[in-house]
């Protein structure tokens, strides 16, 4: 540890325009707070969020910059060892400014028919934002719990903000408490593995492991894995490690619901598998007496059922797409539990699956976002009887969101499914895929009766079906729409992004 | 050979002009009916007039592939565009866009809301189909072959009856669930593929037919892909989706439900199934062919007893594909040409009853054969058109299903590899009879003998536009059933070549299969009992 401050002293420029879209995040956090303060007429909040917006898209610039060139040795590692800068990273950092931006899009109208009168959502949304950057950017186990820990805080406060309702602080209070137990275990796990191996970083604990006979060989080691798995169950929501996850879900403010369905579960899923892959797997050569993957797979069919079966009894169409994201946690877990043996595929699965999900799911809750209000609203499967002619817009986008969910081609669902089925079956796991499929045919017709009631149904009487008027949640909506057909349609460059990101983690050294 | 732009990509181009008249549909406002009619005859004219010039362009090509192209699509996965017809397709390709502009037709009246939605879902349910026959590539087939779920449920769904909800997620779910362990086994052969060009995986049906798995796999593999398309065609025991899906369904969905889409359960096993899988699938022909024989005498018989018409003729398609399945179980040229011909007369006489079914139906309102009697007497010239659909679904020589069901009835007794070939041609004879049983005796109670019912006094025979659309119908009736040699001449060398192919794989295989079981210590005799629990 005290090595690491006279490496600090002596930084090159590298490691400054590393983590420049990271630090550009952070300082818009700050100046927003900061504005926020400021603007006490809540008509003119947006502009809070078109600052936000216009913060994320110069990060956006500055990682496109380093995606096409600006960045030379990709995976070098910066400060001082616990950071790098690989295409995954700038991969990321494309799909989580992407989320902020639509779920501030989303929010933007929204959030005063929601009661929330106070503009810190943005500042706050940034802060999450940037922490997920630093967690995905991070090779060290501390530097990851504290990108994890700094995008945490802010989902807590985002959760409770609809402080009138019940729901919101129910969700906030039990988001915080078991994120704090998680936390705890995450935190135990890290201090048993720097025990056991005396390093916190990745390559250390891979080099560690190396040459000193594998985690089999240390009890201490595997329990730390253990926990720190355990940790990162409860942040992807992977069973049996998911239990909060319908009640946040349903009573965060539908926007925070979107941006945690999307961003905290890519980012949870991909610093998940860095650090199994970078720091328990050494390339075919076992590393612990029971090899992650098969726990993982465990978890995985737990995961799938349970989400799927869950939601099959839900009635409110927001708390049946919160199981059915625990559902989707355990199709990407199918391609995390291949990686040991399929490699790059069974990553760069679980990549392009996080993605296509949260492209998808910002289109689901982008439609529950735009029906619901303060009063009333349309909350229950019936209450979208009719929406398919009431609302034609919103209805298909619902039914594009509903196909993709389960999965059906040409749509990025399908696709997400394929590459994880198709790991799995690498990882000669074939089992694994053919629950994975069976799995599917639950999760359609709990999919297929909201088509159903909005296209086959007609409302019992003339029902209030009036959106939210707002341009910029419909152009979130559209945006996702299209991309999740687009990207299903023509994958190549897509695809051919994730493979650079993930196939780089796999080259022996 | 000196071939056009236009004629090599001429596969894309029929499957693609449906698509656009879809998009088409979609942007006209719901108000415009009478455009939204139009330019769904239109574009399904265009795609008739297209498959025509791709038909009369066909040659024999039975080394490869006629208006071939192969374009990438997702390199990351060895998935390309790549499409072609040959015997086996053409023909269907022709019987979709045939029906499709014929159902548009009858649909002027019948459907008189949401037109948009209707013609939309009928132009992208056309493209679907299309592109299913067309494709060469088990990925593409398998987006098409999901896609075309979603017009045909709202179809059902939205604009046909009282339990239409019901029958349409039925219709889905069953369909949905033979097709998801068919994508592992896409997966597991996919995996196991070489593409020689760039030495990676591929999904090509090129490359699919060779694969080098395991007799296990192979048995697996090909009973997945089998579950799907034994429910799309409907097999015996797996049917039970059908007839609630014919009865609720709107006459276009029917007939094309009827027409076209359970022969594409007929093509899998012919295009993907039985060549990716050819010694398991010569293992399993004899269980093939026990379910077809059952399902034809077993359809037969139930659809004596229906109240229904639109039911009877639902159960009657049960027997029907029975034979077709039976047919290719023999693995015969004569089999399966007879089989491939009979899909086709299948399609155009189903179809023309469904038809039927739904002129009486605009006009009573009603579909119980009790209700009716005497028609004959009201409506002489549906009763004359009644009459040639009628005997064209019983297989009456001059008929286009005489030459079928007798090609298949040879096919299947001149069998070398069907086991107990003799008995099941003997068996699956006994469905003729009972086919003509149910059908004429539906006839007699419909058309003939005195009028029963006051109520069906005022009903009109059929108008212009109703004659217009049975016309062709009626017309390939007889043209199918009395020159059937264009039409087997263009189907015959692909047939060939298919059962050639099958035969001679499935003994290299096979082969190979007892190498593998020595090499791996199984003993050969329970090697396939293994694939079987």
């Amino acid at each position: 540890m005290p090595g690491m401050f006279s490496e600090l002293a002596k930084l090159d420029n590298w490691s400054q325009w590393s983590i420049a879209p990271m630090a550009i995040v952070f300082a818009g956090a700050v100046a927003t707070t900061l504005i926020a303060g400021f603007v006490k007429d809540s008509t003119r909040r947006s502009f809070i969020g078109q600052i936000s917006i216009f913060c994320l898209a110069i990060a956006a610039a500055v990682n496109y910059v380093q995606w096409t060139g600006g960045w030379q040795d990709p995976g070098r590692l910066v400060w001082a060892g616990s950071m790098t800068l690989d295409y995954l990273t700038m991969l990321m950092n494309f799909v989580f400014i992407g989320c902020a931006i639509l779920a501030i899009l989303i929010s933007l109208n929204t959030i005063s028919e929601l009661g929330i009168e106070y503009g810190e959502f943005y500042p706050l949304i940034l802060f999450a934002t940037g922490g997920m950057m630093c967690m995905v950017q991070a090779t060290d186990l501390l530097m990851i719990f504290i990108g994890l820990e700094v995008m945490s805080i802010p989902l807590y406060i985002m959760c409770g903000m609809r402080r009138s309702q019940d729901r919101s602080a129910e969700s906030s209070l039990k988001y915080f408490i078991l994120g704090a137990l998680a936390a705890g275990f995450l935190l135990y796990g890290v201090a048993l593995t720097y025990g056991a191996t005396g390093v916190t970083s990745l390559h250390g604990i891979q080099r560690w492991t190396m040459e000193n006979g594998g985690l089999a060989a240390n009890p201490l080691l595997t329990a730390g894995l253990a926990l720190i798995l355990a940790g990162f169950a409860f942040k992807i929501a992977l069973a049996p490690f998911h239990m909060w996850t319908p009640d946040v879900y349903e009573g965060a403010p539908t926007f925070v619901t979107a941006f945690m369905s999307a961003a905290v579960k890519a980012a949870g899923f991909v610093t998940l598998f860095r650090i199994l892959v970078t720091g328990f797997f050494q390339n075919g050569y076992t590393a612990s007496l029971v090899g992650w993957g098969e726990i993982i797979a465990i978890l995985a069919v737990l995961t799938m059922t349970i989400g799927n079966f869950s939601a099959l009894v839900t009635k409110n169409v927001k708390r049946m797409l919160a199981w059915s994201s625990v559902a989707h946690a355990g199709y990407a877990a199918v391609g995390l539990a291949a990686a040991p043996a399929a490699g790059a595929d069974g990553v760069g699965g679980v990549l392009f699956y996080v993605i296509g999900y949260a492209l998808t799911s910002f289109v689901s809750f982008g439609v529950v976002a735009a029906f619901e209000k303060q009063n009333g609203g349309l909350s229950q499967v019936e209450d979208y009887r009719g929406l398919g002619y009431s609302q034609p817009f919103y209805a298909f986008a619902m039914t594009v969101a509903m196909f993709a969910l389960a999965g059906i081609p040409p749509t990025v669902g399908f696709l997400g499914k394929w590459y994880v089925f198709k790991a799995a079956v690498e990882a000669n796991i074939t089992w694994l895929a053919v629950i994975g499929v069976l799995n599917s045919l639950v999760s359609v017709y709990y999919y297929l009766r909201v088509v159903v009631a909005m296209y086959l149904e007609s409302p019992e009487e003339q029902a209030e079906q009036e959106p939210i008027k707002s341009s910029a949640l419909w152009l979130a909506v559209l945006i996702s729409t299209v991309l999740t057909i687009g990207v299903g349609l023509f994958p190549k460059k897509p695809l051919g992004a994730v493979e650079k990101s993930v196939s780089p983690m796999f080259v022996k050294k | 050979m000196n071939m056009t732009w236009f004629e090599q990509n001429l596969a894309s181009i029929v499957a693609f002009v449906p698509l656009l008249g879809a998009i088409c549909a979609l942007l006209i406002p719901a108000e415009e009916k009478g455009v939204s009619r139009w330019s769904a005859f239109f574009f399904s004219m265009l795609a008739f007039v297209m498959s025509l010039w791709m038909f009369a362009a066909y040659r024999d090509y039975s080394s490869s592939m006629a208006f071939e192209v192969r374009k990438e699509w997702i390199p990351a996965f060895g998935v390309s565009y790549h499409v072609g017809v040959d015997g086996i397709s053409l023909l269907l390709v022709m019987l979709t866009t045939f029906l499709t502009p014929i159902v548009v037709l009858s649909t002027f009246r019948a459907v008189d809301e949401k037109v948009n939605l209707y013609m939309f879902c009928m132009l992208f349910l056309e493209a679907c189909m299309l592109g299913s026959l067309i494709a060469l590539d088990v990925f593409l087939f398998y987006v098409f072959w999901e896609l075309m779920l979603i017009p045909m449920f709202i179809l059902i769904g939205v604009f046909g009856g009282d339990n239409r909800i019901y029958a349409t997620i039925k219709f889905f779910l069953f369909t949905f669930a033979g097709s998801l362990l068919m994508l592992v086994a896409i997966l597991y052969a996919y995996l196991h593929s070489t593409d020689p060009l760039t030495g990676g995986h591929s999904t090509s049906i090129y490359h699919l037919v060779n694969l080098n798995i395991s007799p296990n796999a192979q048995m697996l593999c090909f009973l997945a892909f089998s579950l799907a398309f034994a429910i799309k065609v409907p097999m015996f025991p797996f049917h039970t989706w059908l007839p609630d899906a014919h009865v609720q369904a709107p006459t276009g969905g029917s007939v094309i439900l009827a027409g076209v889409l359970l022969k594409l359960g007929v093509y899998g096993f012919m295009r993907f199934a039985i060549p990716m899988f050819p010694a398991a699938a010569m293992k399993f022909m004899p269980v093939i062919a026990a379910l077809s024989v059952v399902g034809v005498i077993y359809g037969a018989l139930v659809a004596m007893v229906q109240n229904d018409i639109k039911k009877l003729v639902a159960y009657s398609s049960v027997s029907h594909l029975g034979f077709v399945m039976l047919g290719l179980a023999a693995m015969t040229v004569t089999g399966v040409t007879g089989a491939l011909y009979q899909s086709i007369n299948h399609g155009v006489s189903t179809g023309a009853l469904f038809l039927i079914v739904g002129i009486i139906y605009e006009r009573a309102h009603t579909r119980e054969i009790a209700h009716f009697g005497g028609l004959a007497k009201l409506l002489p010239f549906f009763a004359a058109v009644f009459l040639v659909v009628t005997l064209s679904s019983i297989a009456l020589p001059v008929t286009n299903g005489f030459i079928g069901e007798f090609m298949i009835l040879i096919g299947t007794f001149a069998s070398g590899t069907l086991k107990h070939a003799k008995i099941m041609t003997a068996l699956a004879s006994t469905g003729v009879v009972l086919g003509a049983v149910y059908m004429l005796w539906m006839y007699q109670r419909v058309m003939l003998g005195p009028v029963t019912n006051e109520e069906n006094r005022g009903l009109e025979d059929m108008n212009l536009r109703e004659m217009l659309y049975m016309a062709p119908v009626i017309a390939m009736i007889f043209i199918m059933g009395l020159f059937p040699e264009p039409f087997l001449r263009k189907v015959e060398p692909s047939v060939n070549k298919f059962v050639n192919q099958v035969t001679s794989r499935a003994k290299e295989v096979e082969e190979a299969n007892a190498r593998w079981n020595e090499e791996h210590g199984v003993k050969t005799a329970k090697a396939p009992e293994d694939g079987n629990h």
